[in-house]
């Protein structure tokens, strides 16, 4: 493509008469406003909006507390403490989200290793007080899957929790006898 | 009715619809500007949004009425009633209706721009006594604009009181009963257009107040009451350059079949529709362009058009 | 020294380091599992696979483990080699293909070697599509958590427990691809170094249990260099805090203190930083008990007003702690001047300790580093039960038996673990301790002589004696003073000669008082006679360093005001008119001397809860209260240490031990967290508020890496990152290793002029007490079918030690209070093995009554009982003691 660099004296004029004049033709197109909340913008079930913490199909929570969301969150608005079970299951103590610093990058749904951080397309967030937008454990944990309807990371990990014991993951042998000496 | 009454009348009536239209004019630029660029501006309040400055205005008088500390109190306070106290005093020569302005004085049209000159001083006040720098810098543009832009104006009235043959407004308007003098004079009515948004800092002339640069330029510090008078100036002179030029340019109130008021009204109206029309359209000039715009292209085309008009004139008034 | 050609460059290598040392050396990334800087090769894991070339003209060379292919001259390497670099990734693969998905729970994730190595070879996709092999795990006791399924089976935990520390209860287990790591039988490792398998483990199977209560990821941890204060070596530790508590205690390498290794005392202690018995308010126990009923600022107007009154009569006094630092024992000093200041040290260890403090000041003899012991060749270790005592001095032994071969000799009551590996064991009560000691040291003196272990001194290149202070006895030192002057004589070098004390600062408070001040004795006689009427203690339980508690807790009670400072609840504490809490070493920072004399900073970690300041900070505060602001005119903790640098010389040097105040590193104050630190803006809950902060009072990372915050460089997440602070693999870190040695060394053969021993000062307190006289333990020995027995204390490892014993796990792994005798003598008395008793023990100037489980040990002598020291049954005992038992048994 040629660039002109080179204008006649009178394009100033006439560009400008243009101007004004696409500009003149836009009053009567369709405004593009959607009148929130009455109507409201579709929204791509991929839109990455309010963070949930998920459960895996069997119920249990999925969060592990293995703290790599807040590691990888870009604004540093996660903060969490892992704990255990008295089985060695590993849970988050407490967890939570500060959604005023939250810019929704979905780093954290990307890093999460068992899918229990998800974003929904909720974006209807609005507080009076700042506070109320530290969301934690209670508010963030929802009741399903989410996104991913099989994905059980206890099933996969080779540590063993209440109802699963060594070799009872997916593709795992079952525990080894050490006392076995056939070669 | 006494001559007394009958001025009364006439000033109290033309300060009621100034002061009714000014905030209308708000509601109808915000709702233009959004129209051009495909939204649909403020609908919520009222039937259309109209009471939205309603709104807007409760809550400016509702406001803290603050005066900064680092402020100097006195030329603070008083820079915003300056340019409330001479835009509304423009008014007085503008003859509205078929009779005449509120005053019929014989050097209307300089009695307009002597205003309008005093207008720069609110300007350079609020910036100097506001005490910061993007204010300051904000007078700073604004004095140097409204200075070089003032020059093409005058002269480009000048050229209509040439032809007219006279200062004060209402013989002006007489004088277009057959042609209005934008057929005559399209280069000074040009002229005027540009120089009369400059003078009203308004888009593409914005720079006293760029947003993006200096805050708010010469009123950063203001708000509240000052900061609406200072608002309701800048619509009030949309009306009076709006009304200025249909007086000078467009024949005033002249027209078939209406009165002459809703003519004048309706011209106006087509102005105001061109200022916040080029404001949706147009992006801010550079400062040095802007200067060079004044002072390279402006000044020599209204000074030429004076002197291709004085040397018909002298021609004609020769001939005849 | 040799230059060697890796990927065709040449790099200039130290004498007798293979390739894998030299390319770590040069800070190339050549990935490895099984050796260790400081177990060596054993080329198992075939990760260190590089190119070896015969020579210039060799074009295909063959592979080779980089740790097993010396870097002699001209030896020619390829690590940037395809097929080199291609094998270095199956192995990973291999080792993948029965690794668990369990990087998550893992707590080893972020710091894991493996993790490092998996990244650097380029593996990263699992193809192998089988199944994967799993183990059951081990119980191991309450310090390590196994989880076997992770091992790589590069064998460094069973080289590290058995061969490196002498540990036995962990092997290696089944045949095959079965291989297993851990104990013949479930239960609690019992070598007391089972902590470093955390470390040394590159993978997640041996982790640290008490973190995991409380886990946080290694970039969330925030950091500082800090100084062991379980005992009085002063290792060096990297404290990790997150929101508000500690979170674990990791090993900082220090070569010539602590090398790689921590005890479990020292990695496992810091659990009491967040017990329940701090003292974290103000308060007033005498009148309140724990009610919290003033409020913090009345309490303070209270104790300010007392002191005032009475530092103008003077009849104000001061008792420090060998546990506290050097700076908030000094304030103290500064409060109520140097003849008015107690060190808090029981008279019987203060002799003892103030005696080899001023003999090592004079040069009579060096004081090895552990690094040094560990090259010794015969050892005599003369009364002292290292394995309780200083737990890293006993790995030093079994480092200089089993790496060159050293005959250790042990002469006390308890072998401990030294027992295990020495030459020769013979037990004693104290008093024949310090016999044998003078008998070895006639048969120095007469060339060896019929005394075997004299005969095996006389013969050594680098003879060492050690000797402890558990028994508080001075004849057991003067005899191992007087081995170390007859070596001198003998050989005409400079002895070596090394004490282990009880606490971090034992050492260093003697040094600061001088002797100058009032011994523990004379102070509860002073309150007794009235001459005090206001004490401050700082940090110290007097009721641990007194034997007659009924007539220290009438005399604390006669004082009008008591004021402690401490950061534990103890019944010192309690009897306290006005208590403030004070920060841990954690918490605070400030200088510690260990035992080899050695003065070393340790940096504050996190922030104390609201009321809780350093000692120091608090007594400048009441100095400046009572009106004498311009005696303690400290801003920071460094002008405390320059304060003290300038009255006792000795310390002279302190202030360089850590950056400057204001030290900035590339325009900014070091942080104590790394630049992956998250949570930073979640508004973390206000119950437990940690920003963290930049390490602005004293430095941490050095600017040579000496005092490395928390090492890791990009690649190197996990502790093998250190090789990249040191100038060599296994060297001093980079900008030398942090402390500063005040005695005289004859490190690199500078001999300082051997002088006599000289018998030190004697105490200068005007009036010495009763107490202070030395017990004779051999004299009064009474005649055999008495009911009267040497009571004597043996520390132990977890349990004696007054701050770690208060956290949960080593609590549990504490042995209960028992009563150690001889069979003959438990018969005599009618007791029995196992069973638990109450027991009266009177001595001759105080009784006392414990209760206490019997066990039966032949290897005791018949006069001597032994109970654990330091315990809170036991903590009366001070020095050994001529007592009567009498016995009733305790229904179970
Ligand atoms: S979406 Fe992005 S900013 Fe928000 S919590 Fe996740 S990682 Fe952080
Ligand atoms: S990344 Fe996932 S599993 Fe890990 S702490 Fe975050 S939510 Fe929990
Ligand atoms: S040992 Fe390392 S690689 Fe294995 S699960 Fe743990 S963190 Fe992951
Ligand atoms: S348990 Fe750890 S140190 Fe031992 S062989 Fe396995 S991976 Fe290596
Ligand atoms: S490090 Fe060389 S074979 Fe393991």
């Amino acid at each position: 493509m040629k660039v002109r660099t080179h204008y006649p004296p009178w394009a100033a004029v006439t560009g400008l008469l243009r101007a004004m004049w696409i500009i003149f033709k836009y009053q009567f197109r369709r405004p593009v406003t959607i009148q929130y909340p009455e109507q409201r913008a579709p929204v791509a079930p991929r839109n990455r909006g309010r963070i949930v913490l998920t459960r895996d199909p069997d119920g249990e929570e999925r969060c592990v507390g293995c703290y790599l969301c807040a590691v990888v969150c870009p604004v540093d608005c996660i903060a969490l403490q892992a704990t255990e079970d008295e089985h060695g299951r590993r849970y988050p103590e407490w967890f939570q989200i500060n959604f005023s610093r939250c810019i929704y990058c979905g780093f954290c749904e990307e890093a999460c290793p068992t899918y229990a951080i998800q974003l929904t397309p909720d974006y209807e967030m609005g507080e009076h007080q700042r506070s109320h937008l530290i969301y934690h454990k209670d508010d963030l944990l929802i009741d399903g899957p989410g996104k991913r309807h099989q994905y059980n990371f206890y099933r996969h990990a080779g540590v063993e929790i209440g109802g699963k014991d060594k070799g009872e993951a997916i593709a795992e042998e079952p525990a080894v006898d050490i006392r076995d000496l056939l070669p | 009715m006494s001559a007394h009454a009958e001025l009364l009348t006439r000033m109290a009536v033309t300060l009621v619809v100034l002061l009714v239209a000014a905030p209308m004019l708000v509601w109808v630029e915000r709702r233009l500007l959004a129209r051009f660029q495909l939204r649909l501006g403020p609908n919520r309040v009222g039937p259309f949004g109209i009471l939205q400055t309603v709104a807007d205005a409760l809550k400016l008088l509702t406001k803290e009425d603050w005066v900064p500390p680092f402020a100097d109190p006195v030329p603070y306070v008083v820079a915003p009633m300056i340019l409330g106290i001479t835009v509304l005093g423009a008014f007085a020569v503008v003859p509205f209706t078929a009779s005449g302005a509120i005053v019929d004085l014989d050097v209307g049209l300089l009695f307009f721009l002597a205003m309008s000159s005093v207008g720069v001083y609110s300007v350079m006040l609020a910036g100097v006594a506001s005490n910061s720098k993007y204010a300051m810098l904000g007078a700073v543009r604004a004095a140097a604009q409204m200075i070089s832009y003032e020059l093409a104006m005058g002269l480009s009235l000048a050229s209509i009181v040439l032809i007219a043959g006279s200062f004060n407004l209402h013989d002006i308007v007489v004088a277009q009963q057959g042609l209005p003098y934008v057929v005559i004079q399209p280069f000074a009515f040009v002229v005027f257009v540009i120089a009369g948004l400059a003078e009203l800092k308004r888009a593409p002339f914005d720079l006293p107040e760029a947003e993006n640069e200096i805050v708010a330029g010469f009123h950063t510090e203001y708000s509240s009451m000052k900061f609406a008078l200072f608002f309701l100036g800048e619509y009030l002179g949309m009306i009076l350059i709006g009304a200025i030029a249909t007086t000078v340019f467009l024949g005033g109130g002249n027209g078939p079949f209406l009165p002459a008021p809703v003519w004048f009204a309706i011209k106006v109206g087509l102005f105001i529709y061109l200022f916040i029309w080029a404001r949706a359209t147009l992006p801010r000039f550079r400062y040095d362009h802007l200067m060079a715009f004044g002072w390279k292209v402006l000044l020599p085309v209204a000074l030429l058009n004076l002197m291709v008009t004085g040397a018909l004139v002298v021609a004609r008034t020769a001939g005849s | 020294m040799p230059t060697i050609l890796i990927d065709g460059n040449p790099y200039e290598v130290a004498e007798g380091r293979n390739v894998l040392q030299a390319a770590l050396d040069h800070k190339l990334d050549l990935p490895y599992f099984c050796w260790h800087p400081a177990m060596g090769s054993v080329g198992a894991c075939r990760l260190c696979a590089v190119k070896h070339y015969r020579d210039e003209n060799d074009e295909h060379g063959r592979l080779a483990m980089g740790c097993m292919t010396p870097a002699t001259e001209g030896t020619r390497v390829a690590i940037d080699e395809p097929e080199a670099a291609q094998f270095r990734r199956s192995v990973i693969e291999w080792l993948m293909i029965n690794h668990p998905h369990d990087c998550p729970v893992c707590d080893e994730g972020g710091e894991c070697h493996l993790q490092d190595m998996t990244v650097m070879t380029g593996h990263a996709h699992r193809r192998y599509r089988g199944r994967k092999r799993t183990y059951r795990n081990q119980y191991l006791g309450p310090l390590i958590h196994h989880e076997m399924n992770r091992c790589i089976q590069c064998y460094r935990c069973v080289r590290f427990y058995v061969d490196h520390s002498g540990g036995h209860d962990l092997g290696v287990f089944a045949s095959r691809d079965r291989v297993y790591f851990g104990r013949v039988e479930e239960g609690a490792l019992e070598s007391p170094f089972s902590g470093n398998l955390v470390e040394v483990c590159p993978t997640g199977v041996f982790t640290d249990k008490t973190y995991r209560r409380h886990y946080a990821r290694k970039w969330d941890l925030q950091s500082a260099p800090s100084i062991c204060g379980h005992c009085g070596l002063g290792c060096n530790t990297l404290v990790g805090a997150r929101y508000g508590s500690v979170r674990r205690v990791a090993n900082r390498y220090n070569s010539e203190v602590n090398g790689y290794w921590l005890c479990d005392r020292g990695r496992f202690g810091y659990e009491h930083v967040n017990a329940d018995d701090r003292l974290l308010k103000p308060q007033t126990p005498r009148r309140d008990g724990d009610e919290l009923s003033v409020s913090a600022g009345r309490v303070w107007d209270e104790a300010i007003a007392a002191i005032r009154v009475t530092a103008a009569t003077g009849k104000l006094a001061a008792v420090g702690s060998p546990r506290a630092s050097l700076e908030s024992n000094f304030a103290l000093l500064t409060l109520v001047g140097a003849e008015r200041f107690c060190t808090g040290i029981a008279e019987p260890e203060r002799r003892l300790v103030g005696r080899f403090a001023h003999a090592a000041r004079a040069g009579a003899f060096h004081v090895p580093t552990l690094q040094e012991i560990e090259g010794c060749d015969v050892i005599l270790v003369l009364g002292a039960d290292l394995t309780h005592e200083a737990p890293l001095l006993d790995l030093a032994l079994f480092r200089a038996h089993a790496a060159a071969g050293a005959a250790i000799h042990l002469v006390g009551l308890r072998a401990g673990r030294v027992g295990e590996f020495a030459a020769s064991f013979e037990s004693g009560d104290p008093g024949s301790i310090a016999t044998r000691g003078r008998a070895v040291a006639a048969g120095l003196r007469a060339d060896g002589g019929e005394d075997p272990v004299a005969a095996v001194l006389a013969a050594a290149h680098c003879p060492l004696v050690i000797t402890g202070t558990q028994h508080r006895d001075a004849e057991v030192l003067e005899a191992s003073l007087a081995i170390v002057e007859a070596l001198r004589a003998r050989n005409g070098t400079h002895p070596w000669f090394a004490m282990s004390v009880s606490e971090a600062n034992t050492l260093g408070v003697e040094l600061l008082d001088d002797r100058r001040g009032m011994s523990l004795a004379s102070v509860i006689d002073a309150i007794e006679v009235g001459d005090i009427s206001v004490l401050v203690v700082a940090e110290n339980d007097l009721f641990e360093r007194c034997e007659d508690h009924r007539r220290l807790a009438d005399a604390l009670q006669r004082l009008d005001a008591l004021v402690v400072l401490d950061h534990m609840v103890t019944a010192t504490s309690s009897l306290a008119t006005h208590a403030f809490p004070a920060a841990t070493i954690p918490e605070s920072s400030g200088t510690l001397v260990n035992s080899e004399g050695r003065i070393q900073r340790f940096c504050q970690v996190l922030r104390p809860a609201e009321d809780v300041v350093p000692s120091w900070s608090a007594t400048r505060d009441i100095i400046a209260a009572i009106g004498r602001a311009e005696d303690a005119d400290w801003q920071h903790l460094e002008d405390v240490t320059a304060a003290i640098e300038a009255s006792h010389p000795a310390f002279d040097g302190a202030t360089k031990l850590a950056p400057a105040l204001g030290f900035q590193l590339e325009h900014q104050p070091i942080s104590r967290v790394g630049h992956r630190y998250s949570g930073r803006n979640a508004t973390i809950r206000p119950d437990a508020p940690d920003e963290p902060d930049a390490l602005t009072e004293v430095g941490g990372l050095g600017p040579d890496g000496a005092l490395p915050v928390a090492p890791r460089t990009p690649g190197w997440n996990s502790n093998e990152a250190i090789n990249r602070f040191r100038i060599e693999v296994d060297g001093p870190l980079r900008g030398d290793n942090p402390g500063l040695r005040i005695f005289a060394t004859n490190g690199n053969g500078a001999h300082p002029a051997p002088s006599p021993l000289d018998p030190g000062r004697s105490p200068a307190a005007a009036t010495p007490s009763a107490l202070d006289t030395p017990r004779s333990t051999a004299a009064a020995t009474p005649s055999g079918d008495d009911d009267t027995v040497l009571v004597c204390a043996a520390a132990e490892i977890f349990g004696s030690e007054s701050m770690s014993r208060r956290g949960p796990a080593l609590a549990e792994l504490a042995p209960d209070t028992y009563l150690r005798l001889h069979p003959k003598r438990a018969e005599r008395l009618g007791v029995v093995e196992g069973r638990a008793y109450r027991l009266r023990l009177i001595g001759e100037t105080f009784e006392t009554s414990l209760e206490a489980v019997v066990k039966v040990d032949d290897e005791l002598p018949d006069n001597v009982a032994v109970i654990p020291a330091g315990y809170a049954e036991t903590r009366w005992w001070q020095q050994p003691t001529w007592m009567r038992l009498e016995s009733v048994e305790v229904e179970p």
